[in-house]
């Protein structure tokens, strides 16, 4: 008897969907409004993508900046300053009429000041360890 | 065009393959989605849904796998349940109903089985009980008896075992004959079927 009702039971439960089905008015489809969505979802996609890229290409220029402005002062503290050699430029010398018809003397008097400035020879032997001064702290 | 080759150009992103699909399958849909939330605007809503999640996930779709009713039903009694979740529908219960019924019926009337039976409507009567039903229950029932689907298919689209899937529907047949046989009027009409199937 279970079995029966419940298959009797079935019955009527599909009986009953199908007539519910059949007599409840399905509306018109709608196209219009799900193109509309579809086109929706597209379009806030291609816009976020965009987005997405303008951002990313908007921290690189951040990071870019950030970085040099950081590492500027670290890397010019890092790098010594280069000293700057000042060359004299040679002055130019008028020299007198005089003068510079008897260049020959005013060479030879260079030299001569020259050769007394070499007065100590080169050669000369250094002091032998043992005889150099030690300095104790 | 067979719906095989609808079905590709779908994927392809043919907007008139799309369109062509919408409309050979949303009568069934919509009245799918009726009978599981019991609301037109709802079903419709729903249906819509699950149109537009569905030709956006087209590629995810493998029609070696199954038809694709069979994927946009999935999809649609999923949309289904979440809309009924988040949307406590209003129910007019069963006792409402025949006391509405009761009114104009005649003295002598309540006494025949038959005749209450017969204005009542049998149909609306298990109808109203169905809506009595536990949620999890009914949607078993629905496509147990309305899509006509194997307990393994049910299993598939409640996300649950096939064994759960036949307790569901075993449990719903049975809370139905319960509020069935409970209510006073349609009592006699189930108690004399019941008898008569004896």
């Amino acid at each position: 008897m279970n079995e029966k009702s419940g298959m009797w039971l079935g019955h009527e439960i599909e009986d009953t969907l199908a007539t519910v089905a059949k007599t409840v008015p399905v509306p018109q489809p709608q196209w219009g409004a799900v193109r509309a969505r579809l086109h929706t979802g597209r379009d806030r996609r291609v816009r976020r993508d965009r987005s997405f890229a303008l951002a990313a290409v908007a921290v690189a220029i951040c990071l870019t900046f950030c970085v040099s402005s950081f590492l500027g002062p670290t890397a010019a503290a890092q790098v010594p300053e280069p000293e700057v050699l000042m060359i004299p430029t040679p002055s130019p010398t008028v020299l007198p009429e005089a003068q510079q018809n008897s260049l020959a003397p005013l060479v030879s008097t260079t030299l001569e000041c020259c050769s007394t400035f070499y007065s100590t020879p080169i050669w000369m032997p250094l002091p032998a360890p043992g005889k150099l001064e030690t300095r104790m702290p | 065009m067979n719906h095989t080759e609808l079905i590709t150009r779908a994927i392809d992103g043919d907007e008139a393959a799309h369109r062509s699909l919408y409309e050979v399958h949303y009568a069934a849909a919509f009245r799918l989605a009726y009978l599981l939330l019991r609301d037109t605007r709802d079903a419709e809503e729903v249906v819509q849904d699950a149109f537009v999640y569905a030709f956006r996930n087209l590629r995810r779709y493998d029609s070696k796998r199954a038809s694709f009713w069979t994927w946009l039903r999935v999809i649609l009694v999923s949309r289904c349940r979440n809309k009924r979740r988040r949307k406590r529908l209003s129910i007019v219960s069963l006792e409402v109903l025949e006391a509405a019924g009761r009114a104009p019926a005649a003295p002598g009337a309540t006494g025949d089985p038959a005749r209450v039976w017969e204005r009542l409507g049998k149909r609306q009567a298990v109808w109203d009980a169905l809506q009595k039903v536990s949620p999890g229950a009914r949607d078993a029932l629905i496509l147990r008896y309305y899509e006509g689907l194997p307990y393994a298919e049910i299993a598939e689209i409640l996300g649950c075992s096939e064994a759960a899937a036949r307790s569901r529907v075993a449990h719903g047949k049975k809370q139905l004959r319960r509020l069935l046989t409970t209510s006073e009027e349609t009592a006699c009409g189930i108690g004399v079927a019941l008898a008569l199937e004896a």
